[in-house]
């Protein structure tokens, strides 16, 4: 389990005032699940996520971890090098590389005989793939996914949706997704927080019931569209104007 | 320059169409004038000037000095670019504040090197390989500065050491951009030797531009002009194909 405890950020820029982008931002991320993190466009979800992941520094709070998890973040962006193949790309900042374990996950992620091609020019599902299969050649406790479906096609988004729910079931890796889209995120999570803006507090956490295996059929049923009422009105009852994208 | 988008049919037209008028204009209009050489006149001096001014000695020491010292200064910016690179973000607040010597211009370089090093080679070409490192050294710093943050975080986040980050990714990530520059830098570095060569008592092309205008030799200066031409246009070429060979990537 990874405990965010108290977390604030304040930007300072060079000139003009002081911003607090996050306030006091406690939840924990259940260990072995899907966690989704909702809030509107420009809240700071990437800010928290790189808190998380240490690759910034907040004004206060800290981030705990259970044991030394090995967390690893993959950026809304591409990410994957446009000049190393998909071998090297998933085999890049390892001190010893298997060549078994890289070609098992090339397979894995559904890239197989796609080893020495060049992510340049390639989908966004396609570089995607990618940023998963060397994230999990790192062999994480944690991944964070900040907002990575955004220029997809629905096709490719449910693949991906799959691809993470196998990953989470066979390899037992935590995923916390930050996003806007509050269907991908009820079909994706266990546990969504609900995170308002200006400054970024989170204002609600619900637990999702929904069947472990879940296909499209799903985004259309009862259940599902109550969940999702539920956290549109939490999001109303804060008074908040989100424009939380729909899923398509 | 002729702009790249213009197709070849267009340009070979354009071209033919100027020598027509060139031609016409002072083989027949204008054979004497002091503006161009007469075309037959071109011609015939065309092979004798390589036996008068020794032509071929004075082309391989330039265009050696300007290619080696370009290739060996990409080779040297390639194995030390994470050093610089991290040398550069340590000293960049104090070159900053020496932003004056930017208002320098190469000339003062040239004319410097010339009196230290009268008539040398050696010189020239170590003028030439700093000019070199220094042009790309220059892209590289701009190219790394405006590298997407998505790779940066990666390296970081991936625990990479900050020498293969700065090898893997700032290097990598600014090769498209440094090729381009290349080209350019082809061409300035051309107009600095040849101007060093000029101003200097030196032996190569540049001094056989001093000569033929010394020598009031109109035609050997459009001959030189040519020549430098076509050497400075083969090079851009072979820059364009190895970059089109080996830098396949936008960053």
């Amino acid at each position: 389990m990874t405990r965010i405890k108290n977390i604030s950020k304040v930007i300072q820029p060079s000139q003009g005032f002081n911003t607090v982008l996050l306030s006091d931002i406690t939840f924990k991320i259940p260990s072995r699940q899907v966690a989704s993190l909702i809030a509107p466009v420009g809240s700071g979800k990437s800010t928290l996520l790189r808190i998380i992941a240490g690759l910034e520094t907040p004004t206060d709070g800290q981030v705990l971890f259970e044991n030394s998890e090995k967390t690893v973040y993959i950026p809304s962006e591409a990410s994957s090098f446009p000049w190393l193949n998909v071998y090297d790309n998933i085999s890049f900042g390892l001190d010893h590389s298997n060549d078994a374990e890289i070609k098992e996950l090339i397979k894995f992620v559904g890239l197989e005989g796609y080893d020495s091609f060049f992510p340049d020019n390639k989908s966004f599902g396609f570089r995607f793939r990618i940023s998963l299969a060397r994230s999990l050649a790192h062999k994480p406790d944690l991944i964070l996914l900040d907002e990575p479906f955004n220029l997809m096609d629905i096709k490719t988004k449910l693949e991906l949706y799959n691809l993470i729910s196998e990953v989470n079931k066979s390899r037992g890796i935590t995923f916390l997704l930050a996003t806007s889209n509050i269907s991908e995120a009820i079909f994706l999570s266990d546990t969504l927080f609900l995170m308002r803006t200006s400054p970024a507090e989170i204002i609600s956490e619900i637990e999702i019931d929904l069947p472990s295996i879940r296909d499209a059929s799903l985004l259309s049923s009862e259940i599902f569209n109550g969940i999702r009422i539920k956290v549109e009105n939490v999001f109303r009852n804060t008074e908040l104007q989100p424009h939380l994208s729909l899923f398509v | 320059m002729i702009r790249e988008n213009i197709p070849l049919q267009n340009k070979l037209k354009l071209y033919l169409t100027l020598l027509f008028v060139y031609i016409v204009l002072f083989e027949f209009i204008l054979p004497v004038n002091k503006i161009l050489p007469r075309p037959t006149l071109l011609l015939e001096s065309f092979v004798s000037i390589w036996f008068e001014y020794n032509l071929l000695y004075a082309f391989t020491i330039t265009a050696s000095v300007v290619y080696l010292s370009m290739l060996f200064g990409f080779i040297q910016i390639y194995i030390g670019a994470a050093r610089y690179l991290k040398f550069y973000t340590l000293i960049e607040g104090s070159i900053q504040s020496l932003g004056l010597f930017l208002f320098l211009t190469p000339f003062f370089f040239l004319a410097v090197f010339n009196f230290w090093f009268p008539q040398n080679v050696i010189a020239e070409f170590l003028f030439s390989f700093l000019a070199a490192s220094f042009f790309i050294f220059q892209k590289l710093i701009h190219e790394s500065k405006n590298i997407k943050e998505e790779y940066l975080l990666v390296a970081r986040n991936l625990k990479t050491s900050s020498y293969d980050t700065y090898q893997d990714v700032h290097w990598k990530s600014s090769l498209p951009g440094i090729f381009k520059q290349l080209r350019q830098i082809n061409y300035q570095l051309w107009f600095l030797i040849l101007t060093y060569e000029f101003i200097g008592d030196q032996r190569g092309v540049g001094a056989i531009y001093h000569l033929a205008l010394q020598y009031r030799d109109f035609t050997a200066l459009f001959t030189l002009a040519i020549m430098c031409g076509i050497l400075i246009w083969f090079g851009d070429l072979l820059i364009k194909q190895i970059h089109s060979k080996f830098i396949r990537w936008t960053p």
